[in-house]
């Protein structure tokens, strides 16, 4: 065992690195992610028609003054289309969260209120879905409904909330045989009160950081997916589409290909982050 | 070179309790001088122990005890090196062989070989992926001992040890069996190497009421038929008395008392020992309350100035907060750090 | 003994119910794909005769339970169906991709477990609290890159501009090499000739490293963490107090009891590499299962998609089923019958 000695704090933190589980390095990571939120929303709104237009006179210039993440083989602007593409990416993946959600947790409460036999086809049906990678899941389901955002975003919602719902049954689970819960069973409060008042603000922690983890995933996952040719159909722009349109270009324009992908990698970690910081301030909100 | 297990009489036999000796004496089996442990390396950091400076007889049985907080175990694995973020300063000699200052080296020669050591949580001190057997048996490997040899002199010593049905237990894991039992095994693993001292850090703390006395008599058999040198620590004045022939008094990381157990119980020098005792409850006596030394031991940052121990004594005299006592003579012979008995004129 | 063997017969129907789900699942995909099933195989120039004959033919005049059983049927005799697209067999066709994806996988495995375990060793043994905030930051960027992306850069990089790797990661011998497992670089040792199986790995570095990437830096997080809780713990004291040297100290001790975790995140691992397989195998022109699943997406081959799909699950099955049974073999406190890895 390590040196405990009473008296002494226990962990002598060394140096913190300056940016790091600092009061300012949590601001700057919900700010990002907000204003990442923020501009998926409104840019579409305001890009000029440029983005989807051709104009094959000014194809492939590098980055420059006038178009700072240069054109792509159709002439478009690379930097407002990655900022319209946001829409297709990030709010897609938010949708998706939100979906895979609700689902999942009206299938806990079923399943963790349902008795026993429900609860094992329930247990067995998470494990049978969680067992394929979502990409491999994603593809399955593009190919029978068709390429599209739509398709992505069913085909992630459906393969997503088993392990949402599996998380908000054991959340369930633990809250209902707490001492508290159980007196307040016996006085006849109904079920559907103790689930909304009681278990709810209790699984909200590990939901928020399930969240923030999973928005960061799945914009990497319907990227990829519209990598393969699954997703968004050219023109409209989406990072991943726009990563493979990029990729025939590699050599000679790899403008096209590399910002798509750094704005990917940027809001996955971004709302990797996020859930980070948002774990650690609810654990120091607890103690 | 393993020495056989069955040659008790290799060891010098006991010496007689009453004289401890101070220094480095020629025959020591455990000696410090002045040893301090530091958390850095300046004067100014904290220090858990200060200062403190004892030897121990080959054979000798020797208890220390104190309170949580006192540094005796800290002490005790420092013999060993086990925390390394510990600045040690001051000599730890091993026999002849000055282990300290010497960093990892120093310590790896003592290791196991020439001193062996018990912790207080035997489920702690055994690792639970791999076989009893094994663990006894790596010990002897260490040694030089052939897979063979040091399979069959495993089993012997966990028979030894009163572990029944050995060669059988010994393919077994320590989850397989009780506390007791498990530190039966802790214990086979430490003399497994033969070692001259054993040091114990609160080998019963852990155990129930019964696993304990089993324990402390096995402890007591084995370490007598080896004529083991052995350093007990406890809190627990009871243990002391069965085992220990000598008992070094451990407050605030300072050695404050040390002297024969007999002298301990019967008329104890110190004013801290003497609450330690008069702590104890007693089916012959049944005052209203319960006898405590009131106030609480100060933690390393905050020790008091001059006499450590001052702020809780009832005997406190003026020169008790200013000047820290010396070690000096105790009525029975042994040391003690007091100034009750420091005279003016001796030197130490 | 009793209690192992039925923990194992637990897992065991535990997989296969988890399998039979699976193939529920994947029948039920086809089924709610709009669109007559029969009108897709016939073709699009069929005549509404071809077509009713099409549908005696795939048995879809009968009942839904009915057809179920026999596409499961058929599926545990090996038999996938036809490619609508190419109109050979399915399986024969995923088997010829699917070992150059296991060959990719395990791979970057190797690689993982060759880089994570001995810098995660070193920085146990060396940790400084300041470097933890680093090693977390540094973990969610590696895992944050798309792959996909990742392998373009990797590729434009190291093997376009600087030409220290192959840009593809197939090679020529593959044909000239006798097909015995189907994993290039195996068949080529088997057949006794090592420059291929050098010329194989040299193609297939950097396909791999850019897989094995992000999850080389989670499972480096999860080993470090382990391993310094391990070096923490108490009986750690004793060994080192028994005079244990540091190599068997890491060897015999601190591995087997900091793997715990780690298995089980290699086996997780294992999965959702052969997800990520599919996007970094189109980069390097691979012909793994991905490059299959590709192509019958874009072609609208709805059953290869889903005989793809239940192949990749049951690799996968029995994948996590070969990781509790390592856990078993790690930790005797498991199989005293203490439920839970």
């Amino acid at each position: 065992m390590a040196l405990i000695v009473p008296g002494i704090p226990v962990a002598r933190r060394g140096v913190r690195l300056r940016f790091s589980n600092g009061r300012w390095f949590s601001r700057i990571v919900i700010g990002a992610a907000g204003l990442a939120v923020l501009v998926a929303i409104v840019a579409p709104l305001v890009a000029p028609d440029s983005v989807t237009s051709s104009d094959i006179a000014n194809a492939l210039h590098g980055p420059s003054a006038q178009h700072w993440f240069g054109t792509d083989d159709q002439g478009r602007d690379v930097l407002w289309r990655v900022v319209a593409g946001s829409r297709a990416s990030l709010l897609s993946a938010l949708l998706v969260v939100a979906a895979y959600s609700v689902i999942g947790g009206v299938v806990a409460a079923i399943a963790a209120l349902g008795g026993r036999f429900l609860d094992e086809i329930f247990m067995r049906f998470t494990d049978a879905v969680m067992a394929i990678p979502t990409i491999v899941f994603a593809l399955g389901f593009a190919a029978a409904l068709g390429p599209g955002l739509h398709s992505a975003i069913i085909a992630l919602s459906i393969t997503a909330w088993p392990v949402t719902a599996r998380l908000l049954r054991t959340e369930i689970q633990q809250t209902m045989t707490r001492p508290y819960v159980e007196g307040a069973r016996v006085l006849g409060v109904g079920r559907t009160r103790l689930l909304f008042r009681h278990v709810l603000p209790n699984s909200l922690d590990a939901l928020l950081v399930k969240w923030g983890a999973d928005v960061g995933s799945t914009v990497l996952v319907i990227s990829g997916l519209s990598f393969i040719g699954v997703g968004p159909q050219p023109p409209s722009p989406e990072w991943g589409a726009m990563v493979n349109e990029g990729a025939g270009y590699i050599g000679s324009a790899w403008w096209m290909a590399v910002f798509p992908g750094i704005a990917i990698a940027f809001v996955a970690v971004v709302f990797a982050l996020l859930a980070d910081v948002v774990q650690e301030r609810l654990a120091a909100g607890r103690s | 070179m393993m020495s056989s297990i069955e040659q008790p009489e290799a060891r010098p036999a006991a010496v007689p309790a009453a004289a401890p000796s101070t220094g480095a004496a020629p025959g020591t089996a455990l000696s410090l001088s002045d040893v301090s442990l530091r958390l850095g390396r300046n004067a100014g950091d904290l220090a858990l122990v200060e200062g403190v400076s004892f030897s121990i007889a080959p054979g000798e049985r020797v208890a220390m005890v104190g309170e949580s907080g006192s540094g005796k175990s800290v002490l005790a694995r420092a013999v060993l090196g086990l925390d390394r973020d510990l600045v040690v300063s001051g000599e730890i000699k091993v026999g002849s062989k000055v282990v300290s200052g010497r960093g990892e080296r120093g310590f790896r020669a003592v290791r196991g070989r020439r001193v062996a050591m018990v912790f207080q949580n035997p489920m702690g001190s055994l690792d639970p992926l791999m076989t009893v057997g094994a663990q006894v048996a790596e010990t002897l490997r260490l040694g030089g001992a052939s897979r063979a040899t040091a399979e069959e002199r495993a089993t012997s010593l966990l028979s030894e040890l009163g572990i029944a049905d050995a060669a059988r237990r010994a393919r077994a894991y320590p989850h397989e069996f009780s506390g007791g039992m498990q530190q039966r095994v802790v214990l086979a693993m430490a003399l497994a190497a033969d070692p001259e001292v054993l040091i114990a850090d609160e080998p019963t703390t852990a155990l129930d009421v019964r696993a304990q006395e089993q324990v402390l008599t096995v402890l007591g058999d084995v370490t007598r038929d080896r004529g083991l040198t052995v350093l007990l620590i406890t809190h627990d004045l009871s243990v002391v008395a069965g085992f220990a022939e000598r008992v070094l008094v451990m407050y605030a990381g300072r050695l404050v008392h040390d002297d024969a157990v007999e002298d301990v119980f019967a008329a104890p020098a110190h004013p801290y020992t003497r609450g330690l005792l008069e702590a104890i409850p007693r089916m012959d006596r049944r005052p209203e309350r319960l006898p405590t030394i009131a106030g609480t031991i100060p933690p390393p940052g905050a020790r008091p100035s001059g006499c450590v121990f001052h702020p809780r004594c009832p005997h406190a005299m003026p020169v008790c907060s200013e000047v820290d006592p010396a070690p000096t003579p105790s009525p029975a012979g042994g040391r003690v750090s007091c100034h009750l008995f420091t005279q003016p004129e001796e030197d130490r | 003994m009793n209690g192992i063997i039925r923990y194992l017969v637990r897992r065991l129907v535990s997989a296969v119910l988890t399998l039979l789900l699976l193939s529920l699942v994947v029948f039920a995909m086809v089924k709610v794909i709009p669109g007559d099933e029969a009108h897709v195989a016939a073709g699009a120039t069929a005549t509404p005769q071809q077509v009713a004959a099409m549908r005696v033919h795939l048995g879809l005049d009968k009942p839904w339970p009915q057809q179920y059983l026999t596409f499961l049927g058929r599926a545990l005799h090996g038999d996938l169906g036809t490619s609508i697209s190419s109109h050979t067999s399915i399986s024969s066709g995923i088997g010829q991709v699917l070992p150059e994806t296991l060959q990719l996988t395990l791979v970057a495995l190797v690689l993982m477990i060759l880089f994570a375990v001995p810098t995660a060793i070193l920085s146990a043994f060396r940790r400084r609290r300041s470097s933890d905030t680093v090693v977390r930051a540094g973990v969610v960027v590696a895992s944050g890159l798309p792959t996909f992306w990742l392998a373009l850069v990797a590729q434009l990089l190291l093997a376009t501009t600087l030409k220290i790797f192959p840009i593809s990661g197939a090679f020529g011998p593959h044909l000239s090499v006798p097909r015995v497992t189907g994993m290039s670089i195996v068949d080529a040792a088997l057949a006794g000739s090592p420059s291929l199986v050098w010329d194989g790995l040299y193609h297939l570095i950097l396909p791999a490293t850019v897989l094995a990437l992000p999850f080389t830096a989670q499972l480096y997080r999860a080993l470090r963490t382990e391993m310094i809780a391990v070096l923490d713990s108490e009986f750690m004291d004793a060994v080192r107090a028994k005079g244990v040297p540091t190599r068997q100290l890491v060897l015999r001790h601190l591995l087997p009891n900091a793997g715990g975790p780690a298995i089980t995140v290699v086996g997780a691992t294992v999965a959702m590499m052969i997800g990520s397989a599919v996007l970094v195998e189109s980069v390097f022109g691979l012909n793994g299962i991905g490059a299959y699943l590709t192509a019958a997406v874009a072609n609208s081959d709805r059953f290869a998609v889903i005989g793809g799909v239940l192949v990749i699950g049951a690799v996968i099955v029995a994948l996590s089923l070969l990781v509790d049974v390592l856990q078993l073999i790690r930790d005797p406190r498991l199989r005293a019958g203490q439920v839970g890895v």
